[in-house]
């Protein structure tokens, strides 16, 4: 993602707020949708969705497994995203095994303790001190590249100026005692490095926070310096997403995808289908792509029929005829879309492009489901929420989710149509 | 045109292809002669004493290109060049870059090339206007001129002896660009024409094609002399306070906000068929898409693109016959 200058930010935030979105969309409209499906001849399923420049890939692979003693009648999914280093370049550059040696924490210093009100100061040794009264905290430190050319890895010029070849700066405070009442962490912008030298100086970082507290609070910092391993963080987070939003809770309960179907002898044996989503150009929204591309992976699914040999008692591993020819389509009426809402100023968009989602607050992913019931929901980024803000951007997710599932059904329609000729 | 990815039905597919067609016997009448693809030979007339180029390479006696293109002669120099290929910048291109890093007396900016290109101090007006030489307090403040991330646009003055590619902005049309967006496209879709900065006096916008396929579209901003802005500036200074604050948040209005997403999408589209991009092809879908009465975001969809389509076959046979 390459850096948005301050024109362009204020023309896509007015834009947003004038319910004029820079390709001409309105807030609540899609990008138009292409859906292809069959594209990996060896899957049991699969689809490739494209929303604009976001494409994504998911596939679907059944093969026939044990289920769990806590569900013996049910049988089992697994969802893994993948994010390919072609989709964009932070998910190359911090890939490799080596990265976490490339940075070295030069200098941290704790600089000062200062009382915002007056009270009694006390002296801090290290990190750790106490306070009692209102005070304010600065905390600065500096990280530098370990490589031994002593060259920054990432463009030849860019050093730190291009945030997408940043490393994810991560700070923890941990607080032992009374939590203190409000506590808020602003980090305020690395200085550019002299490139004179190509970049062998430290980067430096200067973060204040003003914590107010009435009670004695022993504050222990710690510096952690999270190297972003780009695509690896992401592709976790969508993993999670994606199975907290289809397939429900741990108990089972509320999943999108009706697992007690793909049990073939209770106790003993049930299909598990291994759901594979890869992002292959990341232009914004991956989340509901992925959804799309699962639920079209998962109506062009053939299960294999089974022919279970009578006879199998006690605990022998029942005789299974797979047969190669017939297969039975899964059922996918049930299975929900996943709308994300972006919060950018006062208002919600959605299927943001990956230039409006640099200018976000936070978002809102929602799975709704054809009756209008909400499966899941997890919530992204820094800013918080309140709760009246939240039931009004389900409610808007839940009427956009209308004429979502009925464009979507209507394309994968067509793409099916489209492989069959 | 590559992998053009979006759903035609039926009858939209035979227009489509109908107008692709047109375009294609129309174009194709010209130097067919000179296109050559991978280990052709390339017709050399040896007693000249040919200097094989790039492109081409020599095989049993004969000079083979090894790229698909058109062969250029220049004098005794035969090379292929190809049709899609990377920019290559030339002396007195205006381009479109954006600032990726401040360095000593320089700003380094990305122009979609093999290397970064270098606008140098020097080679920039002072804000206030004044002819001074830049000094060590100007070269503090460049930060107050471009920060990162900046779009500005320059013209290129020339290359190094090292190779590195430097620009110069001493115009007034030259600058930062804001209060628009950019938009990205193959840089060869671009010819270099007369006019690169046009304004579209009817909507109220500015466009500024850049010759290495970044492409401004956004709100009209009056270029003004800086003598003139300043002594504006000094007299706004005196009744009103916040000035800088004001401009920064300033709004775009929403017709004109309307007009340049309707130009963006126009240039969207034209990229996305391979079209070359000039002022009147812009235009004319523009017309096109506003006499139809067609919804901004509907210029994304299937329809509109078939039109574009034969809108061009159209203008090219109009075109032909004019000649």
């Amino acid at each position: 993602m390459v850096g948005l200058s301050l024109g362009e930010k204020h023309f896509i935030q007015g834009g947003i707020a004038q319910d004029l979105r820079s390709d001409g969309r309105k807030r609540l409209s899609y990008r138009p949708i292409y859906v292809e499906t069959g594209v990996i001849p060896q899957a049991n399923g699969s689809a490739r969705v494209k929303m604009g420049a976001t494409e994504v890939i998911a596939s679907v692979k059944a093969e026939l497994g044990k289920p769990t003693s806590l569900h013996p009648d049910k049988g089992k999914v697994a969802i893994f995203v993948d994010c390919s280093p072609t989709a964009a370049p932070a998910f190359e550059l911090f890939g490799s095994a080596s990265a976490e040696r490339d940075w070295l924490l030069v200098a941290a210093e704790y600089k000062t303790l200062e009382a915002v009100s007056s009270s009694t100061a006390s002296e801090g040794s290290g990190y750790g001190c106490e306070y009692t009264a209102p005070f304010k905290m600065c905390f600065s430190f500096s990280i530098q590249s370990n490589k031994a050319d002593g060259h920054t890895r990432g463009p030849a010029n860019g050093g730190f100026n291009n945030a997408a070849h940043a490393p994810c700066l991560c700070f923890r405070a941990t607080t032992y005692g009374i939590l203190p009442d409000v506590s808020i962490w602003s980090l305020s912008a690395p200085q550019a490095s002299n490139s004179r030298t190509r970049s062998v100086n430290p980067i430096s970082c200067h973060m204040e926070s003003i914590c107010s507290t009435s009670k004695q609070t022993a504050i222990c910092c710690s510096i952690f310096i999270s190297y972003g391993r780009g695509g690896e963080e992401l592709s976790a987070e969508l993993s999670t997403s994606l199975q907290r939003c289809l397939l429900g809770g741990k108990s089972g309960a509320g999943a999108g995808i009706d697992l007690s179907s793909l049990s073939v002898v209770e106790g003993k044996m049930c299909w598990d289908l291994y759901i594979d989503g890869l992002v292959v150009c990341s232009d914004g929204n991956l989340l509901d792509a992925l959804g799309a591309a699962i639920k079209a992976a998962l109506t062009n699914t053939g299960i294999p029929r089974v022919q279970v040999a009578a006879g199998a008692t006690g605990d022998e591993q029942p005789e299974v005829d797979i047969s190669d020819e017939e297969f039975l389509q899964f059922d996918t009426s049930g299975v929900p879309v996943i709308i994300t809402l972006t919060k950018v100023g006062k208002h919600y968009i959605v299927d943001a492009t990956a230039e409006e989602e640099s200018q976000m607050s936070s978002a809102i992913s929602v799975s709704v489901n054809r009756h209008g019931h909400i499966c899941g929901m997890t919530k992204r980024g820094g800013a918080g929420l309140d709760p009246s803000v939240i039931l009004d951007m389900i409610s808007v997710a839940k009427h956009v989710s209308e004429q979502l599932i009925i464009k979507l059904d209507s394309e994968i329609a067509a793409a099916e149509a489209r492989e069959e000729e | 045109m590559r992998g053009l990815q979006i759903s035609l039905n039926q009858t939209q597919k035979i227009r489509f292809d109908r107008a692709l067609e047109k375009i294609e016997s129309l174009s194709s009448k010209s130097n067919s002669n000179a296109t050559v693809t991978v280990a052709d030979s390339i017709p050399v007339n040896f007693e000249d004493g040919v200097l094989k180029g790039h492109g081409t390479s020599e095989r049993d006696g004969e000079v083979v290109a090894t790229l698909c293109g058109v062969v250029e002669r220049v004098n005794k120099l035969v090379y292929v060049r190809t049709l899609r290929a990377r920019y290559k910048p030339e002396t007195g291109d205006i381009i479109v870059g954006r600032v990726i890093e401040i360095a000593p007396k320089r700003w380094r900016l990305e122009i979609n090339y093999s290397q970064d290109a270098v606008l140098m101090l020097s080679s920039m007006n002072l804000p206030d206007g004044v002819q001074r030489r830049w000094t060590a307090v100007d070269e503090l403040n460049m930060r107050s001129i471009f920060e990162e991330n900046d779009i500005v646009c320059a013209e290129v003055r020339g290359f190094q002896h090292d190779g590195s590619l430097h620009l110069q902005a001493r115009s007034q049309k030259y600058g930062k660009l804001e209060r628009g967006q950019l938009l990205t496209v193959p840089p060869y879709l671009v010819k270099r024409r007369k006019q690169h900065f046009l304004q579209l006096e009817k909507y109220g916008i500015d466009l500024v094609l850049g010759c290495n396929g970044f492409i401004w579209v956004g709100e009209h901003v009056e270029a003004m002399d800086n003598i003139v802005k300043d002594l504006v500036s000094k007299s706004e200074q005196q009744s009103s306070v916040t000035t800088l604050n004001e401009q920064k948040h300033h709004q775009s209005p929403l017709e004109t906000r309307q007009n340049i997403c309707r130009t963006a999408n126009a240039v969207r589209v034209l990229s996305a068929l391979g079209f070359n991009i000039s002022i009147e092809v812009i235009t004319q879908t523009v017309e096109l898409s506003s006499s139809l009465n067609i919804d901004i975001h509907d210029m994304l969809g299937a329809e509109f693109y078939v039109l574009v389509a034969e809108a061009e076959a159209e203008r090219r046979s109009l075109l032909t016959k004019k000649k």
